[in-house]
């Protein structure tokens, strides 16, 4: 697969109609960009500036003077309850609970779609419905049986919330992986079973080398959709063991006496800069992994 | 990257001996075990307890007592089922076209070997990375009059500017639409982008040769190829729309009144706030059937593509 | 009570602890789920200094957004086995909980610490679950406030209103001088607020009638479509930016003098105290308008609940902490931030804010007219999904032109599917 367009072929060189037609697509790339940065743009912009120069001059303007205060305020003092650490240790509580929902969640999502594609079996392919059709289900409906669940299991905590996200987070995974893994051709796999590999080390060795494009589109999704979860994350936590989505919501509602925008618009960078991060660095290949085929089934 | 099928010959398959293929049935039956008990338990158990709540008089907690189909009519009755159904179906479906005509739109644009591709693409694309909370509080500064677009345009000189929709009863629901395509458009482009790039090259180019121009071929052949996407974008979108709940609670709470009130809303607020864990049970059926009717729909429409392509 | 008398009691109630909670002396924990934040948040604090003070660890569990959240967070952990130690509870929510067996009985503190003896009978019976105390109260809230502008009404050169009637003359005469006469912030629990308010004014009787015992002549009498009337009249004197807007923000507009009236429970004190405003020169603290004279006092007690638990630490937690809560210090302190009274009888309100003298003043004369009503819209006397179909159907009236006729429709109608 390569990167070049589709109508890489239908440019031909500039006649007087050919750059117009590209002076009006530039116009509206730009035009749609500005929707799309505007709100990222005052949020920044809102956070380096004055308490007093906002109230003054309303929200939506221009900094008369740069300063980090409420950078200062939101990452160390804000206060979510009685606890005004700032924004700094639930950032910590959301990258505990995280990185380890991430990684069960893709693992186990790259075995199953592995096991179904290449070792079929009568039912496999309802097994593989059945496991997809979490995907259209809003988890918030479930919030009860989990909870009676998670009692059962005696997992109110964060490893709690690790189950919960494997809960809701396989039926993504898999469909992933398992779309991607049908393209591999069955031969391959058919041939080193005659070599004697098992199940596992031919995932090792022939399976897991073609997987990076797929890995990086499931991690991508997974990391942001369990960063940015507040319902489940708000719910099971206790005291100060909330996750930042929770914080954030604290920190963002109301407040007694005038709002300071300047700490709720940094806060909500603090909040949003991993996954922003995320998209930013690697949303090249995030497209890329698209592409490579886990659209199609 | 794609896989060529018709490179590698097959091997002739020779029958692996008969106990590795029991202990490889073991392992297979041992990996997958993780899966099933997280579907059984996640999807359909927790689906069935929904179903079996709907039927009974549980209130603040479960309870067991059977009192049959009577809430299914009965939630008729609540206004603010009516209005949150109701805005579901005006919501939704506007909700959908903009964001795939803006998605769609997008990708063929970022599709003409623009210079700064990359740029425009993670500009696009990053409102998918921030939760609602972060959008819900970045637009409500935006659209409220107090402090947004109203505000900056009036202090402009235009004193008589007004863009005060998040507080009309009436145009609150739109005011949602804007902030959830804004989430959401990339996305889509990403997945239209993602097909266009599939396109085969040698049927554009025989275009190309008959001399057709480029929105020609973009409507009589590239994007009848990518077809299927448009509809994996629009049971996307359909089930996002069907799932919307955070960015309204973030950017309007459900009002001015009950003016933005949707299915999910009326069910977290009827189970958790009133006790009324039956009446949201029932909610959440209704929910599903109509997901189960655009999930027949997509099925049909597979089974259908796959017929013609056979023929 | 004297000095001896109480320090016989404390050490009856150490004797008492030592004898019911072994081990674990030494590490008292309370897990507290609230919803309090802003003004109300900071009085938490004073509670959490109190118990760390007397060595116990505060957990602090906040879950923003008016209740809703919070009671989400309560019922899932309820159902996984590992509800919160205290929890900040109401009216019909207390017994509802008791009946499923999830509250402590704390009597024998009770007993000890004489809180028969400190407790209005009304109030003592809202925080037993079967005749045994399982919660205890930290607050009385006065919900008929009206907070008056001073710029506002020496703009318009007016008198404090005390009728509906005196009451419409000034909001229009604002009106005509560009002044919003209603500060109204749009959210339900604000609206609901406003309603009860004007409904009290109506008549305290039938509103008691009418909202507390839902009854179903005074819902179809005359008063109601008064009040709705009146809120009718009311709605054309908010502005447009009020959907949503925090009672807070709503404040500084009533102390700007942008706008004339806002009406609001007492915890209003504890914002405007941190805009600096002062009684008597930026802002008024009157009752709100009533037609038959005598003032009325809607009333909303903060209260926390204690849960069921096996965990020693937590139970010596919970025991200290009821003997906080229930102490003269801590609910000096707390009241005095929240703007309300402290529930105790017994304690001398000299120092705190003029508002708050009246308010308790006004509840003893009120006591004695039997003009004390428990608030609906504050959860302090219909079951939840009761409360919550009125708050639908009140909310929707006050945001479209539905007529007073539909508008009473819709809320007997919201009565009636959820009984």
């Amino acid at each position: 697969m390569s990167d070049s367009s589709a109508a890489t072929a239908a440019v031909s060189d500039g006649t007087l109609g050919e750059v117009m037609g590209r002076l009006v697509l530039y116009a509206l790339l730009v035009l749609l960009g500005v929707y799309f940065i505007l709100p990222l743009a005052i949020v920044v912009i809102t956070s380096l500036r004055e308490q007093g120069e906002i109230l003054r001059n309303g929200v939506l303007s221009w900094p008369e003077e740069v300063s980090a205060r409420a950078w200062r305020e939101a990452m160390f003092n804000s206060c979510v309850g009685t606890d005004c650490r700032g924004m700094a240790p639930y950032f910590w509580n959301s990258v505990k609970m995280v990185v380890p929902a991430t990684a069960t969640s893709t693992i186990l999502g790259a075995i199953t779609g592995y096991a179904l594609t290449k070792f079929k079996f009568p039912g496999s392919e309802f097994f593989f419905a059945a496991t997809i059709f979490g995907i259209f289900l809003p988890a918030q409906l479930f919030l009860l049986p989990t909870a009676q669940m998670l009692g059962w299991l005696g997992a109110t905590n964060i490893w709690g919330l690790v189950i919960i996200h494997n809960l809701y987070g396989l039926a993504f995974t898999t469909l992933f992986f398992r779309n991607y893994y049908v393209q591999i051709p069955d031969e391959i796999v058919a041939a080193a079973r005659i070599d004697g590999a098992g199940f596992f080390a031919i995932f090792r060795r022939i399976v897991l080398p073609l997987s990076p494009p797929i890995i990086v589109v499931v991690v991508i999704w997974q990391f942001t959709h369990i960063w940015n979860e507040f319902l489940y994350g708000a719910t099971f936590t206790t005291g100060t063991d909330l996750p930042i989505t929770a914080a954030l919501y604290a920190v963002t509602g109301p407040k007694g006496g005038i709002r300071d925008y300047g700490v709720e618009a940094a806060a909500v960078i603090i909040a949003a800069l991993p996954t922003l991060l995320v998209y930013v660095a690697a949303g090249k290949y995030f497209v890329r992994g698209l592409t490579a085929g886990s659209l199609k089934g | 990257m794609t896989f060529s099928t018709s490179e590698q010959a097959a091997a002739p398959r020779r029958r692996p001996r008969l106990d590795s293929r029991v202990t490889e049935r073991l392992v297979i039956g041992l990996s997958l075990t993780p899966a099933f008990i997280i579907t059984l338990i996640g999807t359909f158990i927790f689906l069935g307890w929904t179903v079996l709540m709907s039927m009974t008089d549980s209130t603040l907690f479960p309870s067991t007592d059977f009192v049959g189909l009577e809430g299914y009519w009965q939630i008729w009755k609540y206004p603010r089922w009516q209005v949150a159904a109701g805005n579901l179906f005006t919501f939704g479906p506007i909700y959908m076209l903009v964001c795939g005509v803006i998605g769609i739109g997008m990708a063929i644009a970022i599709d003409q070997n623009v210079r700064g591709e990359n740029i425009f693409r993670a500009i696009y694309l990053y409102p998918m990375a921030v939760s609602f909370v972060v959008a819900g509080t970045i637009w409500r500064w935006i659209l409220n009059p107090g402090t947004g677009v109203e505000a900056l345009v009036q202090g402009m000189g235009f004193e008589s500017f007004v863009f005060d929709w998040i507080t009309r009863k009436d145009r609150a629901i739109y005011t949602v639409i804007i902030a959830q395509v804004w989430q959401h458009a990339g996305f889509v482009m990403a997945l239209v982008l993602a097909g266009l790039r599939t396109v085969n090259r040698d049927i554009i180019n025989a275009a190309m040769i008959d001399g057709a121009p480029t929105h020609t071929i973009y409507r009589r052949v590239i994007l009848p190829s990518i077809a299927p996407i448009f509809v994996a974008v629009f049971f996307i979108l359909s089930q996002w729309a069907l799932k919307t709940y955070d960015i309204i609670l973030a950017l309007t709470g459900g009002g001015p009144g009950i003016a933005t009130d949707v299915p999910s809303i009326f069910v977290r607020d009827m189970m958790f706030n009133r006790g009324e864990i039956a009446l949201a049970s029932v909610a959440s059926v209704y929910m599903l059937l109509l997901l189960f009717t655009l999930m027949a729909i997509y099925k049909s429409y597979q089974v259908i593509a796959r017929r013609r392509t056979k023929q | 009570m004297t000095t001896h008398i109480r320090l016989g009691l404390y050490g009856a109630a150490a004797l008492a602890v030592a004898t019911t909670t072994t081990m674990a002396q030494d590490a008292p924990s309370i897990e507290l789920l609230h919803w309090w934040d802003g003004a109300s948040g900071e009085a938490v604090q004073t509670m959490r200094g109190l118990f760390e003070e007397k060595g116990g660890t505060w957990k602090d569990t906040t879950v923003s957004g008016e209740g809703a959240s919070a009671m989400a967070t309560l019922r899932a952990r309820a159902l996984a086995g590992n509800p919160p130690g205290a929890v900040v509870l109401k009216g019909p929510d207390i017994q509802e909980w008791g009946s499923h067996g999830f509250l402590r009985d704390i009597n024998a503190i009770a007993e000890t610490e004489g809180w028969n003896d400190l407790l209005a009978p009304t109030i003592q019976g809202a925080m037993q679950y079967d005749g045994a105390y399982v919660a205890f109260p930290v607050t009385v809230h006065r919900n008929n406030w009206m907070y008056t502008s001073v710029k506002a009404l020496d703009a318009v050169g007016a008198e404090p209103p005390t009728t509906w009637e005196e009451f419409n003359a000034v909001a229009t005469k604002m009106q005509d001088a560009g002044i919003i006469p209603v500060a109204l912030g749009g959210q339900k629990w604000q609206e609901i607020t406003l309603f009860e308010a004007v409904g009290l004014g109506m008549g305290v009787d039938w509103y008691r009638d009418a909202f507390v015992n839902l009854d179903d002549t005074a819902l179809n009498a005359p008063e109601m479509q008064a009040t709705l009337e009146q809120l009718r009249t009311m709605m054309g004197w908010v502005d447009s930016a009020s959907p949503g807007r925090d009672y807070e923000q709503t404040a500084a507009m009533m102390l700007a003098g942008e706008a004339g009236f806002q009406f609001m429970g007492d915890w209003e004190l504890g914002a405007l105290a941190q805009q600096d405003a002062e009684v008597g020169v930026d802002f008024l603290c009157l009752v709100t308008p009533n037609n038959q004279g005598d003032p009325a006092f809607l009333l909303n007690a903060d209260s926390i609940a204690l849960f069921n638990t096996e965990d020693a630490n937590e139970l010596a937690g919970q025991e200290s902490f009821a003997r906080i809560g229930m102490s003269e210090t801590f609910q000096t302190a707390f009241n005095k931030v929240k703007g309300s009274i402290p529930p105790r009888s017994d304690i001398d309100l000299a120092d705190f804010h003029t508002c708050q003298q009246k308010s308790a003043e006004d509840l003893v004369a009120a006591s004695d007219a039997g003009n004390v009503v428990l608030s609906m819209g504050h959860s302090m006397a219909v079951p939840g999904n009761v409360r919550g179909a009125i708050m639908d159907a009140v909310s929707e009236y006050m945001n479209t032109d539905m007529s007073p006729d539909d508008g009473a429709e819709a809320i007997r109608t919201a009565i009636e599917i959820t009984r």
